[in-house]
């Protein structure tokens, strides 16, 4: 994969930075003037070493645009689905292009080429989540979760629940309680 | 007894250049005293003195620097200098012309100054003030941060179109051409001549 850096200008900049990428155990196939090309993908914790050591020779470690428009698609969605009372009335698509400012089938290309999975999936695994989280509350029964997620039926939540988790929401709920009660009577 | 001496130092461009000369050379057991881009200057003590000279002078040559031999040559290393030091900190926007600020910035005559570059790099001032330039535009389309209008903002040119025929005209390519291709050819900044 590449990585880019600023600021750099000279074979001297070369060398330090592949004194960094060796003193990491990164290995590189290319290093040349702002890209450098490494084999196999580079971890979290690698790159914010990197970032550290690059920073204290004056250089600086492109965080990859892509990368961070991910990181906010992926705050907004969490926000909507777990922390707002009820969901945007206009289509998921609408409201995430409208509130990132960017075109829908960028952001949601830039996703899927990122991340591995759509969007919507995304969107899907957080709801189930919330569901889930609802389901154990016990103040709301399916119907009144289904309506407040948007779906447009139980039986579409149940069936997408199943999907995901593998279990009925009735059966989750049951078994939940179970070990609950199970936890009390120890 | 103790005494130190200074070495005048050609290509240097960046603060990487520093931190591997002051790396190389505590390595060999000299001691730096003050380092700048450009100018070195190291703690001689009378026994190693002969060898010393031979010494830095292969570590700098190892690392791709070599030494100043006379003024002309320190007086050309210092225009490059001040010039690199310009476009690195964007926005690049002075007030007074560039021939005005070199005059100001090394206290000389700037006909003077420019005679002498021309005749040492066979390019004048103004001409590598170009290549410079360009090749900070190259680094900041590779980076993908900035617009192209806001690139001929940050480096002070009056309009994109003003910037985009000096970058084809330097490097043959057009900006959107380069941009797209990929291909970054970027150029050491102390190898642009």
């Amino acid at each position: 994969m590449f990585i880019y850096i600023k600021h750099m200008v000279s074979l001297r900049c070369k060398m330090v930075v592949e004194q960094e990428l060796r003193k990491l155990g990164l290995r590189y196939v290319n290093v040349d003037l702002g890209s450098i090309e490494i084999l196999g993908n580079i971890t979290d914790f690698q790159r914010d070493q990197l970032r550290k050591n690059l920073k204290a020779c004056g250089l600086e470690l492109l965080e990859d645009k892509r990368r961070i428009m991910v990181e906010k698609i992926k705050a907004l969605i969490i926000e909507m689905v777990h922390y707002s009372d009820e969901l945007p009335k206009v289509n998921n698509s609408d409201y995430i292009s409208e509130k990132l400012g960017y075109d829908y089938t960028y952001l949601a290309n830039t996703f899927s080429e990122v991340k591995g999975i759509t969007i919507q999936q995304y969107i899907i695994l957080n709801k189930i989540e919330r569901v889930k989280q609802l389901l154990l509350y016990d103040e709301l029964n399916l119907t009144e979760i289904s309506y407040k997620l948007s779906y447009s039926s139980v039986s579409h939540l149940s069936n997408q629940f199943k999907n995901v988790t593998g279990f009925a929401p009735s059966y989750y709920k049951k078994r939940k309680k179970k070990r609950i009660k199970y936890l009390e009577n120890l | 007894m103790d005494s130190q001496r200074e070495y005048w130092i050609k290509n240097m461009v960046c603060s990487r250049c520093l931190k591997v000369i002051k790396q190389d050379l505590e390595e060999i057991g000299v001691e730096v005293l003050s380092l700048e881009l450009g100018k070195l200057s190291v703690r001689i003590t009378t026994e190693i003195d002969k060898k010393i000279d031979l010494k830095i002078a292969e570590v700098l040559h190892s690392n791709g620097f070599e030494i100043a031999k006379n003024e002309e040559e320190m007086i050309v290393e210092n225009i490059k200098i001040t010039l690199i030091e310009l476009v690195t900190d964007l926005p690049l926007h002075i007030k007074e012309k560039t021939s005005e600020h070199l005059a100001a910035e090394l206290h000389r005559d700037y006909k003077m100054l420019s005679k002498v570059f021309s005749k040492k790099e066979n390019v004048t001032i103004e001409k590598y003030f170009i290549k410079l330039k360009v090749e900070r535009v190259k680094e900041l389309i590779q980076l993908q941060q900035h617009a192209f209008s806001d690139i001929a903002y940050l480096l002070d040119y009056s309009s994109v179109n003003h910037l985009s025929s000096q970058f084809k005209n330097v490097t043959g390519v057009s900006m959107t051409d380069y941009k797209n291709s990929q291909i970054w050819k970027r150029s050491f900044l102390d190898e642009i001549i």
